[in-house]
């Protein structure tokens, strides 16, 4: 490439050295420091962090953070291709109108829409209200169960998933679909042995997508958990709040090293990253 | 000719009201190879879209093997196709690709297409050789068998289409002439009774695309099976087929085989648009006789009424360049190009311009004579719509 094109990123790449990869290599010194909050003054060597990881608080979260990760893909997955699948069938022609309306709530801040959802699920909100009036008298009060957890988790990423199985279904030529039914398969066996396997590529970089998220977030299962689910995020959040900025780097890089190993499972999977949008 | 195997009975294909096909009527008969001929637009694909069932026509009737296919999905008829862009499973190899077909159907079609009785002799001979004594043939031996089979099919078909050795290669790692090898393996393996063929040569390069018409034309006659074979290109028509249907504007301008409508096209659509061609307006003067350019000419075989206007038609290589003492027409060379084997050259005559192909070359302003044997005339009814 032009030499002179490339000083066009120099700008970005400064903000990454200050903004991202200087403080990771803070973090990775914190790792093995004892210090009292961010100062290094009295700081001393220590492999004693590492302790944390054996601690049964940290395995608990740990786990319910990849249950509530897997169990929202999972779930965004199927729902996910329901709707990329109806799209990609319908006969619509403005269909990126009806993306466009998919990705609408992603727009607004996702904690006024978590704080709204979780409103919703206590028993008096102005639905319930609204519904009161004409006669129904009906509420739910899940707020601080995992069922609100997950609903949040679902209702926050699922666009996330739509639209890479969605392009991926696009980008499958017509023609193979009639060439299946031509060599005498049925619809149903064409959709299974032509169509899904050649968007199984969306619903990786979809998986993805939701499940990294969900991993590392804390905002969801603190608002709508109610402080009775705890994630690895939320664990990673009150250590930091607690100043103990050694153990809180310590479990953020584990989960920044997750992370990289999913992005590398994208690579593997699509190549030209076509269905990353 | 042999039996009947499709009739399309007076289609017509309508998309958003504009008339693709237009009460269209055609016979198809067995082991014959067919081509639907004509400019893009002009409905042929349309038709055999008809014929595989991705379209349905709007009127008439689609009648394979007698019986009416109008509502029949396109899985459940006897025909196979190739596509024009090949559209091979990209997630699979070669050999899975020519297996698509075998491998997705149901237990039951398999059991008659590869013949049940003879399966079961296969599998006890071998349960013999192996020495085992328990002659019950279960499901799973069948099962088995079953799935040899189509490998050994796939085989065969890849080994037909000379592709032998790249069964495990991915779709992407072969050449656009080899995938449409893969392509047409994988049609032949389901031994339909029909195969159609839409524009399958058009994405590969002179050379090849001349190979793969012998080679087309080898295979049918070899499995003899009807070909459809879609084209614009008039000279793959005119190398392969049996019969040629020439179309415009969703109707059929002429059928018959290529020599007959190379040497006599009905009207001038069919006249320019086979091959090169002078056509000029004439009167039938009487039986045999027909003059144009102020000259009278012997011509034979026509019947028209007599003193009726008529196109005549003369093929650039059907003038005789004499001298122009003795000829009834002259013209002045305007300009002559080597084309190979032969010198196109371009002479005003009456001040129309002829194209004339000639093995001399002739130099620019000469005058020369031109003589056209009497067979070599064609006529046309005049259609003056055209």
């Amino acid at each position: 490439m032009n030499d002179s094109y490339k000083k066009l990123a120099k700008p970005y790449e400064i903000w990454l050295y200050i903004f991202a990869l200087f403080p990771a290599l803070v973090m990775f010194a914190l790792i093995f420091l004892d210090t009292e909050g961010i100062n290094l003054s009295e700081a001393s060597l220590t492999f004693g962090n590492f302790s944390q990881l054996t601690e049964s608080s940290t395995i608990i979260a740990f786990v319910n953070s990849l249950k509530f990760a897997f169990l929202s893909t999972l779930i965004c997955a199927i729902l996910g291709y329901f709707v990329a699948y109806r799209l990609f069938r319908s006969k619509f022609k403005n269909k990126f109108l009806i993306l466009t309306i998919l990705i609408l709530p992603m727009w607004s801040n996702i904690l006024l829409r978590i704080e709204a959802l979780g409103n919703v699920m206590q028993p008096n909100n102005i639905i319930t209200d609204i519904l009161s009036k004409i006669g129904i008298h009906i509420g739910i009060d899940i707020k601080g169960t995992s069922v609100a957890v997950l609903i949040g988790l679902v209702f926050t990423y699922l666009p996330f998933m739509i639209l890479p199985i969605y392009t991926a279904l696009e980008k499958i030529d017509p023609s193979l679909e009639e060439a299946s039914l031509d060599l005498g398969v049925t619809h149903l066996k064409t959709f299974w042995k032509v169509i899904f396997p050649l968007s199984i590529k969306g619903i990786v970089t979809g998986s993805i997508m939701v499940f990294l998220p969900c991993l590392s977030g804390f905002a969801i299962p603190e608002i709508l958990g109610s402080g009775n689910i705890v994630l690895i995020g939320n664990v990673i959040d009150q250590f930091f709040r607690n100043m103990n900025y050694n153990i809180g780097a310590l479990l953020a890089l584990l989960i920044l090293i997750l992370i990289l190993g999913a992005i590398f499972l994208v690579q593997k999977v699509d190549k030209e990253g076509e269905t990353l949008l | 000719m042999g039996k009947v195997i499709i009739e399309l009975q007076d289609i017509v294909k309508k998309f958003d009201g504009q008339v693709i096909v237009d009460h269209l009527n055609l016979t198809i008969y067995e082991n014959e190879f067919l081509t639907l001929l004509g400019p893009s637009g002009c409905g042929k694909t349309t038709t055999l879209r008809m014929i595989a069932g991705f379209e349905k026509p709007d009127e008439g009737n689609v009648i394979i093997n007698g019986k009416i296919f109008n509502n029949l999905p396109a899985y459940a008829r006897p025909i196979n196709t190739v596509f024009q862009k090949y559209a091979l499973f990209p997630h699979l190899n070669v050999l899975d690709n020519v297996a698509f077909g075998l491998r997705n159907r149901s237990f039951k079609f398999l059991l008659s297409f590869f013949n049940e009785e003879e399966l079961k002799k296969e599998i006890i001979q071998e349960k013999e050789q192996k020495g085992q004594n328990n002659k019950k043939i279960t499901k799973l031996d069948l099962h088995k068998k079953i799935n040899e089979k189509i490998i050994e099919e796939a085989k065969k078909s890849i080994e037909l289409v000379k592709l032998s050795g790249f069964e495990n290669r991915k779709i992407d790692q072969m050449s656009g002439g080899q995938q449409q090898r893969i392509a047409l393996a994988r049609a032949i393996v389901n031994r339909p009774q029909i195969l159609l063929l839409d524009e399958p040569l058009s994405a590969l390069d002179l050379k090849l695309r001349e190979n793969m018409q012998y080679e087309l034309k080898e295979i049918q006659r070899k499995l003899g099976i009807t070909f459809i074979f879609v084209t614009h290109d008039q000279q793959e028509a005119m190398t392969m087929s049996d019969r040629i249907v020439v179309m415009k504007d969703g109707t059929i301008q002429q059928l018959g085989t290529p020599k007959n409508i190379y040497n006599e096209p009905q009207n001038r659509f069919v006249a320019t648009f086979i091959g090169e061609s002078n056509i000029i307006r004439g009167t039938y003067l009487e039986k045999n006789k027909i003059s144009f350019m102020d000259a009278i000419f012997d011509c034979m075989g026509y019947t028209f009424n007599d003193n009726e206007p008529v196109d005549v038609v003369i093929r650039p290589e059907d003038f005789d360049i004499i001298p122009k003492e003795n000829a009834k027409l002259t013209g002045t060379v305007t300009s002559c190009i080597f084309r190979g084997v032969f010198y196109e050259i371009c002479a005003d005559v009456h001040e129309m311009e002829f194209v004339i192909h000639a093995y001399e070359e002739i130099e620019v302003g000469k005058v020369i004579g031109l003589n056209v044997d009497p067979y070599e005339i064609s006529l046309m009814k005049v259609n003056e719509n055209e």
